[in-house]
């Protein structure tokens, strides 16, 4: 795509970088943050790991391969800070990643930043008892409503194995969603 | 009661919100920590580090004749900390002495400004615990 290919030039371009930075900040924010939040769960921590990507994907301009779009780079980056994140508070709790959620989303009840029914509680409980890979197509594909060939080049999978996980996702939440 | 199906039901946000005017302040946070990430221009090594990594380095290359000829032991089996040790106390070349050999001229050369971050600075100095030894003093 032109217009990409023009925005990474500026982005790498040391006189246009930062107003092109400021520009894929303002791109990205809502999304991303929508992103890493669904893997974290509470806002500060969202708030971290959403700094840290941006700064990370700023000192790492420079090693971008153009091989793959600039959008499945900056949500890969965000999805591996953002795992990476969840598994270091869970070895310091010494506990599973998914007790860690669970945990997590015992608090959001009180949470100020989290709005949501019963239906939705319910939800996010349901997600998180499904396998890591389930759980990240799930978010992607139903709260970010990405398509199967962006989750797949950001999981770095294919399109089909992506689809396979949301159905096989989508299932066991019906289930969970049945359940009392 | 119908069962609860992901394609009939109407669509369950995440219910995940940011404070009001989170993303209004967002860029600018991020600008200026990247503002204070960029590289400072610093002097990587003093003049002073330079004499003494020269110092060094002819003491060494006067030293391996002696080395090489001593049939038991080799230039790789001697660990650093015999270097050392007998650059400081068997070495005839004198830090003063080599300071003689160098002339201005020479030390203007020497000393060049390089462009590195603080953070690479640090990271060299911490990997490398023998360096101290060098700049000391």
């Amino acid at each position: 795509m032109q217009d990409e290919k023009e925005f990474i030039d500026q982005l790498l371009h040391p006189k246009t970088q930062n107003q092109a930075f400021e520009k894929l900040i303002k791109d990205f924010q809502k999304p991303l943050y929508g992103h890493v939040r669904s893997i974290v769960l509470n806002h500060e921590d969202a708030n971290d790991v959403l700094q840290n990507v941006f700064i990370k994907v700023f000192r790492n301009l420079k090693n971008f391969k153009r091989e793959s779009k600039l959008f499945s780079w900056i949500y890969r980056i965000a999805t591996n800070e953002s795992i990476t994140f969840i598994n270091q508070k869970a070895k310091k709790n010494n506990i599973s990643n998914q007790e860690y959620a669970q945990k997590e989303i015992d608090k959001l009840q009180s949470d100020t930043y989290f709005d949501a029914d019963e239906a939705q509680l319910k939800l996010q409980k349901a997600i998180a008892l499904l396998p890591e890979k389930q759980q990240l197509v799930f978010k992607m594909r139903y709260f970010q409503e990405l398509k199967y060939n962006e989750i797949s080049e950001i999981l770095g999978t294919t399109a089909g194995a992506s689809k396979a996980s949301y159905f096989h996702a989508a299932r066991k939440i019906e289930l969970f969603m049945n359940n009392d | 009661m119908n069962k609860f199906s992901l394609d009939k039901h109407p669509k369950i946000e995440s219910g995940f919100k940011a404070p009001e005017n989170y993303f209004d302040n967002f860029p600018d946070l991020i600008m200026e920590k990247i503002a204070e990430e960029k590289p400072k221009k610093g002097k990587l090594f003093s003049l002073t580090t330079f004499m003494y990594a020269a110092a060094a380095v002819i003491v060494i290359a006067l030293s391996i004749p002696f080395l090489t000829s001593n049939s038991i032991t080799t230039i790789e089996q001697i660990d650093t900390a015999s270097l050392e040790n007998y650059i400081s106390y068997q070495s005839y070349g004198s830090q003063y002495e080599v300071m003689n050999l160098i002339d201005s001229e020479d030390l203007d050369d020497m000393q060049v400004d390089l462009d590195f971050e603080d953070q690479s600075i640090e990271n060299i100095l911490t990997s490398n615990p023998s360096f101290e030894n060098y700049i000391a003093e």
